[in-house]
């Protein structure tokens, strides 16, 4: 079984609190803020780790990030992966969705290429901390031509020897997948045949903490850093060019209203609240 | 794209137990005011059609939840319709159709939308959040057809008297398009086929629809007053709600019941916290009630400057009391 886990390095989303907006440039200061892996990606790692040590094969990690972040990439080499890809430059910059996605998808056909095999299964997590779109998973998948489910919460891999009854059409000798889509309401439960890429959400597993150990063997795996001059894409798909998105203004939302003041005691709160509640119908 | 050439704009309807989402009306109404007075083409793009998808009602809502199908779907009655823009739901189901349509139709797509407004220069602006509702941002789609942008339910306010009229699709235009035939087989064999279903505890839209909200954070402490939470939101009619430290801390909700910019968006009359910070993502999500009270022990609480009223008081004691009053 070969895993492919998209990881991306966030500013960290505990501390989103400090982020302020420059009143006169309107850029976001986010300085001595710092990085994490996005919360989501982690899980996805996790369950990586979990088919790969029930099934054999391995795990590769691929993100699209400053070469700043190189740490976070090691951490997740630490956690248990087998081996990263870092793409990094200054023409990947100013992507949106889109051409994130469409520059990731063609890393992963690089890769599969130069080591001669395709990945059975793409993980990534559900949702980024910071821009919070939730494209890139599906994208990636389009860009590939492969099916994808997002926002799932339980996945079952099982190999076609023992497969789940009614998942068929897995190609020969290959694995077939259960998946709980969540939904507002419940779950979905999908089932079909690998390759897919695979969107996970926060309550899949819980991410195991990175050992000393680890860190050990991870400073031995390889990591390799890849430019455009590596993926040599068209300067006119990628970055700020390739992106159908253009952002204009940024603001701070205007949330503020004026509380009047209920006071501290339980008793006068809670009569206070009542007759708010009375006065308004509920 | 400017506003004057926008000619025809497509909302997707991903229905509810065989009607329209009540998200649809949210959109088509929000729609409809953008381009009040301009001729524009409206159209509901709903997928249970006859003719086209598939026919017993069972089929139907197999192929209404999977976004494979879906996807498939919007991509013919795009390309029959040719809308300029295109309005889905942030649902689960279309979190992930929407993206996946961009990458197939070459254009972009804008997540989560928290407005959809016409700039002083007349061109549509999609405003979005980032970085957890810190920060809200412009987004313009200049060149891509249709220019789609999903908008969490409840973030508009409308329905369906205010919705309007609007065309609906005609399964016999989207016949003629070139792979309609494939689209039939792909409806019958998906990739993923749906195979179960899971109901979750509580009913879907309740903190969405509620006219009362009692919402919980960090700052109630225990899963003891998590459980009064609830019980004063099945005394009063109202929904419970939480944040996200709530989930991970173990007290009891699951993340249905998280309100914020990666959870519900709700617009309650009157909206109750208790124990709530004043993250931003959160306060995103509130942004539109009626009336915001919050209680907090701490007076300096960052949730008191995005408050109507609010009371220096222990969480845990004015739930007390309260439930002493009701």
């Amino acid at each position: 079984m070969r895993i492919l886990v998209c990881v991306k390095p966030v500013p960290d989303p505990e501390q989103y609190g400090k982020i302020q907006i420059d009143p006169e440039t309107k850029r976001l200061m986010r300085d001595g803020i710092p990085m994490a892996i996005n919360p989501a990606d982690k899980n996805a790692l996790e369950e990586a780790i979990r088919i790969r040590d029930a099934f054999g094969g391995s795990i590769t990690v691929l993100s699209m990030t400053l070469p700043s972040a190189r740490d976070k990439i090691m951490e997740s080499l630490a956690m248990g992966a087998d081996e990263a890809y870092l793409l990094s430059d200054a023409a990947f910059g100013g992507s949106d969705t889109y051409a994130t996605s469409c520059i990731l998808a063609e890393a992963v056909k690089k890769i599969a290429e130069e080591t001669g095999g395709s990945f059975d299964l793409i993980l990534a997590g559900s949702s980024s901390a910071d821009g919070a779109t939730s494209h890139v998973p599906a994208q990636l998948a389009e860009w590939l031509k492969l099916p994808h489910l997002c926002n799932v919460n339980r996945i079952e891999v099982a190999d076609k020897a023992n497969s789940i009854g009614a998942a068929e059409g897995a190609g020969e000798g290959g694995c077939v997948v259960r998946a709980w889509k969540k939904t507002e309401d419940g779950r979905l439960l999908f089932e079909g045949s690998l390759p897919a890429v695979i969107s996970v959400t926060r309550d899949l597993n819980k991410p195991r903490l990175v050992s000393a150990m680890g860190i050990i063997k991870a400073r031995k795996k390889p990591l390799t850093l890849w430019s455009n001059e590596e993926l040599k894409l068209d300067p006119v798909k990628i970055g700020l060019e390739g992106s159908p998105t253009k952002s204009g203004k940024t603001f701070e939302p205007d949330l503020a209203r004026q509380a009047e003041d209920l006071g501290s005691d339980p008793e006068e709160i809670a009569d206070k609240i009542l007759s708010i509640m009375k006065k308004a119908g509920v | 794209m400017k506003k004057l050439q926008i000619k025809t704009v497509m909302v997707f309807d991903q229905m509810e137990a065989g009607s329209e989402h009540p998200a649809f009306f949210q959109l088509m109404t929000k729609a409809k005011e953008l381009f009040a007075g301009e001729d524009v083409r409206f159209i509901r793009a709903g997928m249970a059609l006859p003719g086209y998808t598939a026919g017993t009602e069972d089929d139907i809502s197999r192929e209404l939840e999977n976004p494979e199908i879906v996807t498939a779907f919007l991509e013919r009655a795009v390309a029959a319709y040719e809308p300029d823009i295109l309005l889905l739901a942030a649902t689960t189901l279309g979190e992930e159709v929407a993206p996946a349509l961009g990458v197939r139709l070459g254009t972009g797509v804008a997540a989560h939308c928290l407005d959809i407004r016409e700039t002083e220069e007349g061109r549509i602006a999609y405003i979005i959040t980032a970085f957890g509702g810190r920060s809200v941002g412009e987004i313009f789609i200049p060149g891509g057809k249709p220019a789609i942008a999903t908008i969490n339910p409840g973030v508009f306010d409308g329905d369906r008297e205010r919705a309007g009229s609007f065309e609906e699709l005609d399964p016999a235009v989207l016949s003629q398009q070139p792979g309609a035939e494939e689209d039939r087989s792909q409806f019958a064999e998906p990739h993923f086929k749906l195979t179960g279903r899971e109901q979750a505890e509580r009913s879907a839209d309740a903190i969405e629809k509620a006219a009362l909200v009692f919402c919980g954070g960090f700052g109630i402490g225990s899963e003891e007053n998590w459980q009064k939470i609830k019980t004063l939101a099945e005394r009063t009619g109202g929904g419970a709600g939480c944040t996200r430290p709530v989930i991970d801390m173990g007290w009891g909700p699951d993340e249905y019941a998280m309100i914020g910019t990666s959870g519900k968006t709700v617009r309650p009359k009157v909206y109750i916290g208790f124990g709530i910070s004043g993250a931003s993502h959160h306060l995103c999500g509130i942004k539109d009630a009626g009336i915001i009270i919050n209680i907090n022990n701490d007076r300096q609480a960052e949730v008191f400057a995005a408050s109507d009223h609010m009371g220096v008081s222990d969480a845990g004691a004015v739930l007390d009391s309260l439930l002493g009053k009701l």
